[in-house]
Protein backbone atom coordinates (compact mmCIF):
# COMPACT_ATOMS: atom_id res chain seq x y z
CA UNK A 1 0.00 0.00 0.00
CA UNK A 2 1.42 3.37 -0.99
CA UNK A 3 1.47 6.11 1.54
CA UNK A 4 0.04 9.40 0.36
CA UNK A 5 1.98 11.75 2.55
CA UNK A 6 2.66 14.20 -0.23
CA UNK A 7 -0.76 14.14 -1.71
CA UNK A 8 -1.63 17.55 -0.46
CA UNK A 9 1.69 19.12 -1.39
CA UNK A 10 1.61 17.77 -4.89
CA UNK A 11 -1.82 19.11 -5.70
CA UNK A 12 -1.73 22.59 -7.02
CA UNK A 13 -3.61 23.51 -10.10
CA UNK A 14 -7.12 24.41 -9.10
CA UNK A 15 -8.62 23.77 -12.48
CA UNK A 16 -7.26 20.29 -12.51
CA UNK A 17 -10.20 18.34 -11.18
CA UNK A 18 -12.51 19.71 -13.79
CA UNK A 19 -10.08 18.98 -16.57
CA UNK A 20 -9.42 15.33 -15.86
CA UNK A 21 -11.45 12.64 -17.48
CA UNK A 22 -12.20 14.61 -20.58
CA UNK A 23 -9.79 14.89 -23.43
CA UNK A 24 -11.93 16.53 -26.06
CA UNK A 25 -10.49 19.79 -27.23
CA UNK A 26 -13.71 21.71 -26.74
CA UNK A 27 -13.83 21.08 -23.00
CA UNK A 28 -10.13 21.85 -22.84
CA UNK A 29 -10.73 25.29 -24.29
CA UNK A 30 -13.26 25.95 -21.57
CA UNK A 31 -10.61 25.02 -19.03
CA UNK A 32 -7.89 27.06 -20.68
CA UNK A 33 -9.97 30.11 -20.21
CA UNK A 34 -9.50 29.52 -16.49
CA UNK A 35 -5.75 29.39 -16.84
CA UNK A 36 -4.34 31.59 -14.10
CA UNK A 37 -2.41 34.56 -15.40
CA UNK A 38 0.76 33.43 -13.58
CA UNK A 39 0.78 30.31 -15.76
CA UNK A 40 0.33 32.53 -18.85
CA UNK A 41 3.35 34.55 -17.67
CA UNK A 42 5.27 31.33 -17.22
CA UNK A 43 4.66 30.49 -20.87
CA UNK A 44 5.29 34.00 -22.17
CA UNK A 45 8.61 34.56 -20.42
CA UNK A 46 10.06 31.64 -22.38
CA UNK A 47 9.20 33.05 -25.79
CA UNK A 48 11.45 34.92 -28.21
CA UNK A 49 11.17 38.71 -28.35
CA UNK A 50 9.60 38.70 -31.79
CA UNK A 51 6.63 36.59 -30.61
CA UNK A 52 6.22 38.71 -27.50
CA UNK A 53 6.09 41.90 -29.53
CA UNK A 54 3.33 40.33 -31.61
CA UNK A 55 1.40 39.03 -28.60
CA UNK A 56 1.17 42.53 -27.14
CA UNK A 57 -1.96 42.86 -29.23
CA UNK A 58 -3.68 39.83 -27.66
CA UNK A 59 -5.23 41.75 -24.75
CA UNK A 60 -4.69 44.61 -22.31
CA UNK A 61 -3.58 42.17 -19.65
CA UNK A 62 -1.01 40.63 -21.96
CA UNK A 63 0.43 43.98 -23.04
CA UNK A 64 0.78 45.17 -19.46
CA UNK A 65 2.59 41.93 -18.60
CA UNK A 66 4.92 42.07 -21.60
CA UNK A 67 5.73 45.75 -21.03
CA UNK A 68 6.46 45.37 -17.30
CA UNK A 69 10.12 45.63 -16.21
CA UNK A 70 9.79 42.61 -13.92
CA UNK A 71 8.61 40.43 -16.80
CA UNK A 72 11.30 41.80 -19.11
CA UNK A 73 14.03 40.92 -16.58
CA UNK A 74 12.69 37.41 -16.16
CA UNK A 75 12.50 36.95 -19.92
CA UNK A 76 16.14 38.04 -20.34
CA UNK A 77 17.34 35.83 -17.47
CA UNK A 78 15.63 32.78 -18.95
CA UNK A 79 17.04 33.60 -22.37
CA UNK A 80 20.53 33.79 -20.82
CA UNK A 81 20.11 30.47 -19.08
CA UNK A 82 18.73 28.66 -22.09
CA UNK A 83 21.77 29.16 -24.32
CA UNK A 84 24.79 31.37 -24.91
CA UNK A 85 24.87 34.77 -26.55
CA UNK A 86 24.24 35.48 -30.20
CA UNK A 87 26.51 37.47 -32.46
CA UNK A 88 25.36 40.54 -34.26
CA UNK A 89 27.27 41.89 -37.22
CA UNK A 90 26.26 45.54 -37.41
CA UNK A 91 26.72 46.80 -40.96
CA UNK A 92 27.55 50.49 -41.20
CA UNK A 93 26.82 51.41 -44.79
CA UNK A 94 24.66 48.97 -46.71
CA UNK A 95 21.86 46.56 -45.95
CA UNK A 96 23.12 42.99 -45.86
CA UNK A 97 22.10 40.66 -48.69
CA UNK A 98 19.24 38.39 -47.64
CA UNK A 99 21.19 35.16 -47.91
CA UNK A 100 23.75 36.18 -45.28
CA UNK A 101 21.27 37.75 -42.91
CA UNK A 102 21.25 34.93 -40.36
CA UNK A 103 22.79 31.55 -39.67
CA UNK A 104 23.71 29.32 -36.74
CA UNK A 105 27.30 28.91 -35.61
CA UNK A 106 28.60 25.51 -34.53
CA UNK A 107 26.95 22.13 -34.76
CA UNK A 108 24.88 22.65 -31.62
CA UNK A 109 23.44 25.77 -33.31
CA UNK A 110 23.34 27.45 -29.90
CA UNK A 111 24.72 30.71 -31.25
CA UNK A 112 23.05 32.70 -34.02
CA UNK A 113 25.12 35.00 -36.21
CA UNK A 114 22.97 37.76 -37.60
CA UNK A 115 23.74 40.69 -39.86
CA UNK A 116 21.79 43.89 -39.34
CA UNK A 117 21.79 47.46 -40.59
CA UNK A 118 20.15 50.18 -38.53
CA UNK A 119 18.77 53.34 -40.05
CA UNK A 120 21.36 55.52 -38.27
CA UNK A 121 24.28 57.19 -39.97
CA UNK A 122 26.57 56.66 -36.96
CA UNK A 123 29.56 54.59 -37.82
CA UNK A 124 30.94 53.57 -34.46
CA UNK A 125 29.57 51.07 -32.01
CA UNK A 126 30.35 50.56 -28.33
CA UNK A 127 31.84 47.21 -27.40
CA UNK A 128 29.36 44.38 -26.85
CA UNK A 129 25.90 44.90 -25.46
CA UNK A 130 24.18 45.43 -22.14
CA UNK A 131 20.80 43.79 -21.43
CA UNK A 132 20.22 43.49 -25.16
CA UNK A 133 20.95 47.18 -25.79
CA UNK A 134 23.68 48.47 -28.09
CA UNK A 135 25.03 51.98 -28.37
CA UNK A 136 26.18 53.99 -31.41
CA UNK A 137 28.25 57.15 -31.49
CA UNK A 138 30.23 59.38 -33.84
CA UNK A 139 30.86 63.09 -34.30
CA UNK A 140 28.38 63.76 -37.07
CA UNK A 141 25.03 62.76 -35.58
CA UNK A 142 23.82 62.39 -31.99
CA UNK A 143 24.58 59.20 -30.10
CA UNK A 144 21.85 56.58 -29.98
CA UNK A 145 21.07 53.55 -27.85
CA UNK A 146 19.19 50.81 -29.70
CA UNK A 147 17.45 47.56 -28.91
CA UNK A 148 18.07 45.50 -32.07
CA UNK A 149 15.31 43.02 -31.19
CA UNK A 150 12.49 45.52 -30.70
CA UNK A 151 13.96 48.37 -32.78
CA UNK A 152 13.34 50.68 -29.85
CA UNK A 153 15.90 53.52 -29.82
CA UNK A 154 16.71 56.75 -28.02
CA UNK A 155 19.10 59.49 -29.09
CA UNK A 156 21.29 61.43 -26.71
CA UNK A 157 23.37 64.56 -27.31
CA UNK A 158 27.08 65.05 -27.94
CA UNK A 159 29.38 65.12 -24.91
CA UNK A 160 31.92 67.88 -24.31
CA UNK A 161 34.59 65.68 -25.88
CA UNK A 162 32.55 65.25 -29.03
CA UNK A 163 31.90 69.01 -29.15
CA UNK A 164 35.60 69.73 -28.66
CA UNK A 165 36.48 67.50 -31.56
CA UNK A 166 33.76 68.97 -33.75
CA UNK A 167 34.86 72.53 -32.89
CA UNK A 168 38.49 71.79 -33.64
CA UNK A 169 37.50 70.64 -37.07
CA UNK A 170 39.91 68.85 -39.40
CA UNK A 171 42.26 67.11 -38.97
CA UNK A 172 40.73 66.18 -35.60
CA UNK A 173 37.25 65.66 -36.90
CA UNK A 174 38.16 64.01 -40.14
CA UNK A 175 39.67 60.72 -39.02
CA UNK A 176 38.61 58.11 -36.56
CA UNK A 177 37.90 59.08 -33.00
CA UNK A 178 40.98 58.56 -30.85
CA UNK A 179 38.77 57.54 -27.94
CA UNK A 180 35.65 55.43 -27.93
CA UNK A 181 32.46 55.54 -25.90
CA UNK A 182 31.73 52.98 -23.18
CA UNK A 183 28.21 51.78 -22.42
CA UNK A 184 27.17 49.82 -19.34
CA UNK A 185 24.84 49.50 -16.41
CA UNK A 186 24.99 50.39 -12.75
CA UNK A 187 23.84 47.01 -11.51
CA UNK A 188 22.63 48.29 -8.13
CA UNK A 189 20.37 51.06 -9.38
CA UNK A 190 19.69 49.46 -12.78
CA UNK A 191 20.56 52.67 -14.68
CA UNK A 192 22.41 52.64 -17.98
CA UNK A 193 25.43 54.90 -18.39
CA UNK A 194 27.33 55.93 -21.49
CA UNK A 195 30.85 56.97 -20.39
CA UNK A 196 33.62 58.89 -22.14
CA UNK A 197 37.13 58.67 -20.76
CA UNK A 198 40.03 60.45 -22.46
CA UNK A 199 43.51 61.74 -21.77
CA UNK A 200 43.20 65.39 -20.69
CA UNK A 201 46.53 66.60 -22.04
CA UNK A 202 45.47 66.24 -25.66
CA UNK A 203 42.65 68.68 -25.07
CA UNK A 204 44.46 71.02 -22.68
CA UNK A 205 42.35 69.97 -19.70
CA UNK A 206 43.25 69.36 -16.06
CA UNK A 207 43.93 65.96 -14.42
CA UNK A 208 45.37 62.92 -16.13
CA UNK A 209 42.09 61.90 -17.67
CA UNK A 210 38.67 63.48 -18.10
CA UNK A 211 35.51 61.48 -17.60
CA UNK A 212 31.97 62.30 -18.68
CA UNK A 213 28.91 60.27 -17.78
CA UNK A 214 25.53 60.58 -19.47
CA UNK A 215 22.49 60.57 -17.23
CA UNK A 216 19.33 59.36 -18.99
CA UNK A 217 17.09 60.66 -16.19
CA UNK A 218 18.20 64.28 -16.69
CA UNK A 219 19.14 63.70 -20.33
CA UNK A 220 22.47 65.45 -19.88
CA UNK A 221 26.19 64.78 -19.58
CA UNK A 222 28.03 65.49 -16.36
CA UNK A 223 31.76 65.77 -15.73
CA UNK A 224 33.23 63.57 -13.05
CA UNK A 225 35.81 64.78 -10.58
CA UNK A 226 37.28 61.28 -10.40
CA UNK A 227 40.17 60.70 -12.73
CA UNK A 228 42.27 57.72 -13.70
CA UNK A 229 45.79 57.66 -12.18
CA UNK A 230 47.22 56.78 -15.61
CA UNK A 231 46.48 57.94 -19.13
CA UNK A 232 44.61 55.37 -21.19
CA UNK A 233 45.63 53.60 -24.36
CA UNK A 234 44.05 55.20 -27.42
CA UNK A 235 41.97 53.43 -30.07
CA UNK A 236 40.47 50.97 -27.57
CA UNK A 237 36.83 50.14 -27.03
CA UNK A 238 36.00 50.24 -23.31
CA UNK A 239 34.62 46.84 -22.32
CA UNK A 240 31.54 46.51 -20.14
CA UNK A 241 31.58 43.56 -17.77
CA UNK A 242 29.54 42.88 -14.64
CA UNK A 243 28.81 46.45 -13.53
CA UNK A 244 32.11 48.04 -14.56
CA UNK A 245 33.83 49.41 -17.65
CA UNK A 246 37.42 48.43 -18.42
CA UNK A 247 40.27 50.18 -20.27
CA UNK A 248 43.97 49.51 -20.85
CA UNK A 249 46.34 52.16 -19.50
CA UNK A 250 49.15 53.78 -21.43
CA UNK A 251 52.09 53.66 -19.00
CA UNK A 252 55.06 51.57 -17.97
CA UNK A 253 53.63 48.09 -17.34
CA UNK A 254 50.27 48.47 -19.09
CA UNK A 255 47.47 47.95 -16.60
CA UNK A 256 43.77 47.19 -16.58
CA UNK A 257 41.70 50.09 -15.32
CA UNK A 258 38.15 49.64 -14.11
CA UNK A 259 35.37 52.14 -13.57
CA UNK A 260 32.64 51.02 -11.20
CA UNK A 261 29.41 52.31 -12.73
CA UNK A 262 27.71 52.48 -9.33
CA UNK A 263 30.33 54.22 -7.18
CA UNK A 264 31.76 56.04 -10.24
CA UNK A 265 35.32 55.44 -9.08
CA UNK A 266 38.40 54.26 -10.93
CA UNK A 267 40.58 51.42 -9.80
CA UNK A 268 43.67 49.79 -11.25
CA UNK A 269 42.82 46.10 -11.28
CA UNK A 270 46.09 44.46 -12.28
CA UNK A 271 48.94 44.46 -14.76
CA UNK A 272 48.25 43.13 -18.22
CA UNK A 273 49.92 39.90 -19.28
CA UNK A 274 51.69 41.58 -22.21
CA UNK A 275 54.76 43.70 -22.63
CA UNK A 276 55.16 47.41 -21.97
CA UNK A 277 53.71 50.06 -24.23
CA UNK A 278 52.08 47.79 -26.78
CA UNK A 279 50.94 49.23 -30.08
CA UNK A 280 47.23 49.95 -29.54
CA UNK A 281 46.33 48.00 -32.67
CA UNK A 282 48.06 44.87 -31.34
CA UNK A 283 46.16 44.48 -28.09
CA UNK A 284 42.50 44.21 -27.17
CA UNK A 285 40.23 43.66 -24.16
CA UNK A 286 37.04 41.65 -24.63
CA UNK A 287 34.61 39.17 -23.08
CA UNK A 288 34.80 35.49 -23.86
CA UNK A 289 32.81 32.78 -22.09
CA UNK A 290 31.62 35.29 -19.48
CA UNK A 291 35.17 36.25 -18.55
CA UNK A 292 37.20 39.42 -19.04
CA UNK A 293 39.97 38.53 -21.47
CA UNK A 294 42.96 40.22 -23.09
CA UNK A 295 44.82 39.38 -26.23
CA UNK A 296 48.05 40.45 -27.89
CA UNK A 297 49.26 39.90 -31.41
CA UNK A 298 52.95 39.58 -32.17
CA UNK A 299 52.82 38.34 -35.72
CA UNK A 300 52.31 35.51 -36.41
CA UNK A 301 51.24 34.67 -32.84
CA UNK A 302 48.09 35.81 -31.06
CA UNK A 303 47.82 34.90 -27.38
CA UNK A 304 44.57 35.03 -25.39
CA UNK A 305 44.45 35.28 -21.59
CA UNK A 306 41.44 35.21 -19.30
CA UNK A 307 41.31 37.05 -15.99
CA UNK A 308 40.40 35.20 -12.84
CA UNK A 309 38.11 37.74 -11.24
CA UNK A 310 38.80 36.79 -7.63
CA UNK A 311 42.58 36.36 -7.68
CA UNK A 312 43.10 39.00 -10.41
CA UNK A 313 45.55 36.75 -12.19
CA UNK A 314 45.78 35.96 -15.89
CA UNK A 315 45.60 32.49 -17.27
CA UNK A 316 46.67 31.77 -20.83
CA UNK A 317 43.72 30.34 -22.71
CA UNK A 318 45.41 29.69 -26.02
CA UNK A 319 48.13 30.73 -28.40
CA UNK A 320 47.18 30.94 -32.06
CA UNK A 321 49.42 30.79 -35.10
CA UNK A 322 47.95 33.29 -37.54
CA UNK A 323 50.28 32.38 -40.42
CA UNK A 324 47.55 30.61 -42.38
CA UNK A 325 45.07 33.47 -41.97
CA UNK A 326 47.18 35.68 -44.22
CA UNK A 327 46.09 37.42 -46.41
CA UNK A 328 42.49 37.23 -45.12
CA UNK A 329 43.64 38.95 -41.95
CA UNK A 330 46.08 41.78 -42.65
CA UNK A 331 49.30 40.98 -40.78
CA UNK A 332 49.84 44.69 -40.13
CA UNK A 333 46.18 45.36 -39.37
CA UNK A 334 44.48 45.49 -35.97
CA UNK A 335 44.43 42.34 -33.86
CA UNK A 336 41.49 40.06 -34.77
CA UNK A 337 38.79 40.20 -32.10
CA UNK A 338 37.84 36.89 -30.43
CA UNK A 339 34.03 37.04 -30.36
CA UNK A 340 32.90 33.61 -29.18
CA UNK A 341 34.14 30.22 -28.11
CA UNK A 342 31.76 27.35 -28.75
CA UNK A 343 31.96 23.68 -27.81
CA UNK A 344 35.15 24.35 -25.81
CA UNK A 345 37.48 24.47 -28.80
CA UNK A 346 35.82 26.43 -31.61
CA UNK A 347 37.10 29.97 -31.43
CA UNK A 348 35.53 32.65 -33.61
CA UNK A 349 37.79 35.52 -34.62
CA UNK A 350 36.53 38.63 -36.33
CA UNK A 351 38.92 40.70 -38.41
CA UNK A 352 38.59 44.38 -37.56
CA UNK A 353 40.12 45.76 -40.70
CA UNK A 354 38.05 46.80 -43.71
CA UNK A 355 35.91 43.83 -44.87
CA UNK A 356 37.89 41.20 -43.00
CA UNK A 357 35.98 37.95 -42.41
CA UNK A 358 34.69 36.11 -39.38
CA UNK A 359 36.87 33.02 -39.05
CA UNK A 360 36.52 29.81 -37.11
CA UNK A 361 39.70 28.51 -35.53
CA UNK A 362 39.65 24.98 -34.16
CA UNK A 363 41.89 24.97 -31.08
CA UNK A 364 42.48 21.22 -31.37
CA UNK A 365 43.23 20.82 -35.06
CA UNK A 366 44.65 24.39 -35.39
CA UNK A 367 42.72 24.81 -38.64
CA UNK A 368 41.07 28.00 -39.92
CA UNK A 369 37.84 28.32 -41.84
CA UNK A 370 36.02 31.40 -43.16
CA UNK A 371 32.55 31.60 -41.62
CA UNK A 372 31.32 34.81 -43.17
CA UNK A 373 32.76 37.59 -45.26
CA UNK A 374 31.07 40.95 -44.81
CA UNK A 375 30.06 42.89 -47.88
CA UNK A 376 30.07 46.15 -45.96
CA UNK A 377 32.19 47.46 -43.07
CA UNK A 378 30.81 46.79 -39.62
CA UNK A 379 31.43 45.58 -36.09
CA UNK A 380 30.76 42.20 -34.57
CA UNK A 381 29.21 42.22 -31.10
CA UNK A 382 27.93 39.60 -28.68
CA UNK A 383 24.37 40.06 -27.60
CA UNK A 384 21.24 38.61 -25.97
CA UNK A 385 17.80 39.50 -27.30
CA UNK A 386 15.68 41.42 -24.81
CA UNK A 387 12.62 43.66 -24.48
CA UNK A 388 14.59 46.35 -22.63
CA UNK A 389 14.54 50.07 -23.25
CA UNK A 390 15.99 53.03 -21.33
CA UNK B 1 21.29 -2.05 -8.71
CA UNK B 2 20.21 1.56 -8.69
CA UNK B 3 17.57 2.78 -6.31
CA UNK B 4 14.01 2.89 -7.63
CA UNK B 5 11.39 5.56 -7.10
CA UNK B 6 7.69 4.89 -7.47
CA UNK B 7 5.31 7.49 -8.91
CA UNK B 8 1.58 7.13 -8.68
CA UNK B 9 -0.57 8.83 -11.31
CA UNK B 10 -3.92 10.50 -10.67
CA UNK B 11 -5.62 7.25 -11.71
CA UNK B 12 -3.67 5.37 -9.03
CA UNK B 13 -1.37 3.59 -11.46
CA UNK B 14 2.20 2.97 -10.22
CA UNK B 15 5.30 3.77 -12.28
CA UNK B 16 8.71 2.54 -11.17
CA UNK B 17 11.70 4.57 -12.36
CA UNK B 18 15.43 4.74 -11.60
CA UNK B 19 16.31 7.36 -9.06
CA UNK B 20 18.54 9.06 -11.65
CA UNK B 21 15.50 9.57 -13.89
CA UNK B 22 13.37 10.92 -11.03
CA UNK B 23 16.18 13.38 -10.17
CA UNK B 24 15.47 15.20 -13.43
CA UNK B 25 12.46 16.65 -11.58
CA UNK B 26 13.63 19.33 -9.15
CA UNK B 27 10.54 18.82 -6.98
CA UNK B 28 11.29 15.11 -6.63
CA UNK B 29 14.99 15.79 -6.13
CA UNK B 30 14.14 17.93 -3.10
CA UNK B 31 11.90 15.18 -1.75
CA UNK B 32 14.62 12.56 -2.24
CA UNK B 33 17.09 14.81 -0.43
CA UNK B 34 14.59 15.20 2.40
CA UNK B 35 14.25 11.43 2.35
CA UNK B 36 10.49 11.40 2.04
CA UNK B 37 9.95 9.22 -1.02
CA UNK B 38 9.50 5.90 0.72
CA UNK B 39 6.35 4.16 -0.32
CA UNK B 40 6.02 6.11 -3.55
CA UNK B 41 5.08 9.60 -4.60
CA UNK B 42 1.43 10.23 -5.42
CA UNK B 43 1.01 12.77 -8.21
CA UNK B 44 -2.63 13.69 -7.83
CA UNK B 45 -2.65 16.08 -10.78
CA UNK B 46 -0.66 14.11 -13.36
CA UNK B 47 -2.58 11.44 -15.27
CA UNK B 48 -1.04 8.19 -16.54
CA UNK B 49 -0.75 9.30 -20.18
CA UNK B 50 1.11 12.46 -19.16
CA UNK B 51 3.27 10.70 -16.60
CA UNK B 52 4.32 8.09 -19.18
CA UNK B 53 5.48 10.90 -21.48
CA UNK B 54 7.23 12.78 -18.66
CA UNK B 55 9.15 9.64 -17.67
CA UNK B 56 10.11 9.07 -21.34
CA UNK B 57 11.46 12.58 -21.51
CA UNK B 58 13.48 12.28 -18.28
CA UNK B 59 14.89 8.88 -19.29
CA UNK B 60 16.00 10.18 -22.67
CA UNK B 61 17.69 13.22 -21.15
CA UNK B 62 19.46 11.20 -18.46
CA UNK B 63 20.77 8.84 -21.15
CA UNK B 64 21.86 11.73 -23.37
CA UNK B 65 23.65 13.45 -20.49
CA UNK B 66 25.42 10.19 -19.58
CA UNK B 67 26.48 9.72 -23.21
CA UNK B 68 27.73 13.29 -23.47
CA UNK B 69 29.68 12.85 -20.24
CA UNK B 70 31.26 9.67 -21.52
CA UNK B 71 32.25 11.37 -24.77
CA UNK B 72 33.44 14.80 -23.78
CA UNK B 73 33.77 14.71 -20.03
CA UNK B 74 32.24 18.13 -19.71
CA UNK B 75 28.78 19.27 -18.87
CA UNK B 76 27.42 22.59 -19.97
CA UNK B 77 24.62 24.66 -18.53
CA UNK B 78 21.29 23.27 -19.45
CA UNK B 79 20.58 23.31 -23.15
CA UNK B 80 23.79 25.07 -24.10
CA UNK B 81 25.43 22.17 -25.76
CA UNK B 82 22.76 19.69 -26.78
CA UNK B 83 23.55 17.59 -29.75
CA UNK B 84 21.39 17.64 -32.82
CA UNK B 85 20.07 14.13 -32.20
CA UNK B 86 18.56 15.13 -28.85
CA UNK B 87 17.02 18.24 -30.40
CA UNK B 88 15.39 16.14 -33.09
CA UNK B 89 14.14 13.74 -30.45
CA UNK B 90 12.67 16.65 -28.48
CA UNK B 91 10.90 17.96 -31.57
CA UNK B 92 9.34 14.56 -32.20
CA UNK B 93 8.48 14.21 -28.53
CA UNK B 94 6.21 17.28 -28.53
CA UNK B 95 4.33 16.33 -31.69
CA UNK B 96 1.23 15.63 -29.61
CA UNK B 97 -2.26 17.14 -29.49
CA UNK B 98 -2.84 20.45 -27.73
CA UNK B 99 -4.50 18.96 -24.58
CA UNK B 100 -1.58 16.58 -23.93
CA UNK B 101 0.93 19.35 -24.67
CA UNK B 102 -0.87 21.50 -22.14
CA UNK B 103 -0.82 18.69 -19.54
CA UNK B 104 2.89 18.17 -20.16
CA UNK B 105 3.53 21.87 -19.64
CA UNK B 106 1.66 21.89 -16.32
CA UNK B 107 3.41 18.70 -15.20
CA UNK B 108 6.81 20.16 -16.12
CA UNK B 109 6.00 23.31 -14.18
CA UNK B 110 4.84 21.42 -11.16
CA UNK B 111 7.61 18.79 -11.12
CA UNK B 112 10.12 21.53 -12.06
CA UNK B 113 11.72 20.09 -15.20
CA UNK B 114 13.11 23.29 -16.80
CA UNK B 115 13.95 21.72 -20.17
CA UNK B 116 10.52 20.20 -20.64
CA UNK B 117 8.80 23.37 -19.48
CA UNK B 118 10.76 25.42 -21.98
CA UNK B 119 10.11 22.93 -24.77
CA UNK B 120 6.35 22.70 -24.20
CA UNK B 121 5.83 26.45 -23.77
CA UNK B 122 7.70 27.27 -26.96
CA UNK B 123 5.96 24.53 -28.92
CA UNK B 124 2.55 25.66 -27.71
CA UNK B 125 3.04 29.21 -28.95
CA UNK B 126 5.23 28.71 -32.00
CA UNK B 127 3.91 30.25 -35.20
CA UNK B 128 0.59 31.22 -33.63
CA UNK B 129 -1.24 34.33 -34.74
CA UNK B 130 -2.85 36.71 -32.27
CA UNK B 131 -6.28 35.38 -33.28
CA UNK B 132 -5.20 31.78 -32.71
CA UNK B 133 -3.81 32.72 -29.30
CA UNK B 134 -7.12 34.35 -28.32
CA UNK B 135 -8.92 31.23 -29.46
CA UNK B 136 -6.64 28.76 -27.66
CA UNK B 137 -6.66 30.67 -24.39
CA UNK B 138 -10.25 31.87 -24.74
CA UNK B 139 -9.24 35.47 -24.30
CA UNK B 140 -11.80 38.11 -25.16
CA UNK B 141 -10.46 40.96 -27.24
CA UNK B 142 -10.65 43.93 -24.87
CA UNK B 143 -9.07 46.42 -27.26
CA UNK B 144 -11.21 48.68 -29.40
CA UNK B 145 -10.34 48.39 -33.08
CA UNK B 146 -8.54 51.74 -32.88
CA UNK B 147 -6.52 50.66 -29.83
CA UNK B 148 -5.60 47.40 -31.47
CA UNK B 149 -4.51 49.18 -34.62
CA UNK B 150 -2.33 51.45 -32.47
CA UNK B 151 -0.61 48.49 -30.75
CA UNK B 152 -0.13 46.79 -34.09
CA UNK B 153 1.47 49.94 -35.41
CA UNK B 154 3.94 49.90 -32.52
CA UNK B 155 4.70 46.30 -33.39
CA UNK B 156 4.80 46.98 -37.11
CA UNK B 157 8.31 45.61 -37.63
CA UNK B 158 7.26 42.33 -35.95
CA UNK B 159 4.87 41.68 -38.82
CA UNK B 160 7.48 42.19 -41.48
Amino acid sequence: MLKKRHGSILKRHGSDKRRRGSSSSSSLSVELELLPHDVIELILERLPVESLRRFRSVSKKWISTIDSPRFQSRQLNLRRQSRGHDLLFVAYYEDPPDDVAQHALGSSSSCIYRTVKFPFPNVLLCYGSCDGLVCFFCIHTPNVVVNPATRWHRSFPFSSLQRLIIDKGPPFASGDLTYELGFGKDKLSGTYKPVWLYNSSEFGLDNVTTCEVFDFSTHSWRNLVASSPYPILRFQKPVYFDGSLYWLTDCVETKVLSFDLHTETFQVICKTPFADAPRPSNVVLFILDDCLCASEKTWPTQVIWSLDSSSKTWKQMCSIDLTNTFPLFDRYGPIPLPVAILEKNKLYLHGRNYLEPLMLHDLNTKSFEVVSTPTTPGDCIYYFESLFSV
Amino acid sequence: MSKKIIFESSEGESFEVDEAVALECQTIKNMIEDDCTDGGIPLANVNSATLTKVIDYCKKHVEAAAAAEANAGDKDIYGANKDIELKTWDEEFVKVDQPLLFDLMLAANFLIIPGLLDLTCKTMMRGKTVLQIREIFHIKKDYTDAEEAEVRKENAWAFE
